[in-house]
């Protein structure tokens, strides 16, 4: 079944020692098109092995934290951990 | 931030650590991995190719005025901000341009993608519902093969079940 879990203060993480780590956790909020988009796939799919954490947008909850790091879709795989601000950064036109 | 490099949601994380942002490749990835019936079956490469071209005009031609609607009519309320008219007005009309041309293309077929329902069909899902919150329902309810799209698609067992289940806990949250 999933999960659901409002959460004002930000910190899900004791909330994730259930007796059954669900399958992943679905950050969203209510009322987003965009959250509701994916939730919509998953009842679809008849998927219900996850957790719902929905956070409060006006509070800022979304954009708590330091900046993460990219592991999985790195450009440049040799570089290793890609910190995502030098990827957004446009880098000079060569002439 | 610490999931979606521009603070926003929705976000998904695994237990492994794989995090994914932006709502459609989210989507499609679940899809992908769980096998839900919602995507062309990768080795007919041309029906691949006709989900990707309904999906970007989705994004691009529906998606983005029915966002900027959205906004104005619906986010500005709770922001106490009053909504731009001239904004509204401008994306109405693409809106309707988009439909007009959408109401011929659904003569053809049954959903956005070809013959079956897909994920580009649940992409349009919460926005539509959106406009009909703020008014604007007639845009879909007036054309006759958008009109009978939007049925077929809000009234799959699943979707109509999660639709009354938000309503049932939007009129609890009000009380």
């Amino acid at each position: 079944m999933s999960k659901l879990i409002t959460n004002s203060s930000g910190l899900v993480s004791k909330l994730l020692h259930s007796s059954k780590m669900p399958a992943f956790t679905l950050y969203g909020a209510r009322g987003s098109t965009n959250t509701d988009r994916v939730r919509l796939t998953l009842a679809e799919g008849g998927f219900t092995d996850y957790e719902l954490v929905l956070l409060n947008l006006q509070k800022g909850e979304q954009k708590v934290g330091e900046p993460f790091f990219l592991e999985f879709d790195a450009p440049y795989p040799h570089v290793g951990k890609l910190k995502i601000a030098d990827v957004a950064t446009p880098s000079p036109r060569k002439t | 931030m610490k999931r979606h490099p521009w603070g926003k949601i929705p976000v998904i994380t695994f237990p492994e650590g794989f995090t994914l942002y932006e709502s459609r490749a989210i989507c499609k990835y679940l899809a992908r991995k769980y096998s839900f019936p919602l995507l062309p079956r990768d080795s007919d490469v041309k029906a691949a190719a006709l989900f990707d071209q309904a999906q970007s005009a989705e994004m691009l031609y529906f998606a983005e005025p029915a966002g900027r609607i959205a906004f104005e009519k619906f986010a500005k309320r709770f922001m106490g901000l009053p909504p731009d008219d001239a904004v509204v007005s401008d994306a109405l009309r693409s809106v309707e341009m988009f439909f007009d041309v959408a109401e011929r293309l659904l003569q053809h077929k049954d959903y956005m993608a070809g013959k079956d329902f897909t994920l580009t069909d649940i992409y349009y899902i919460p926005l539509i519902q959106r406009l009909f919150a703020c008014g604007y329902g007639d845009i879909i309810l007036s054309r006759k093969a958008v009109s009978a799209w939007w049925d077929r698609c809000i009234n799959r067992p699943s979707i109509q079940k999660m639709l009354a289940m938000d309503k049932e806990a939007a009129a609890a949250a009000r009380k």
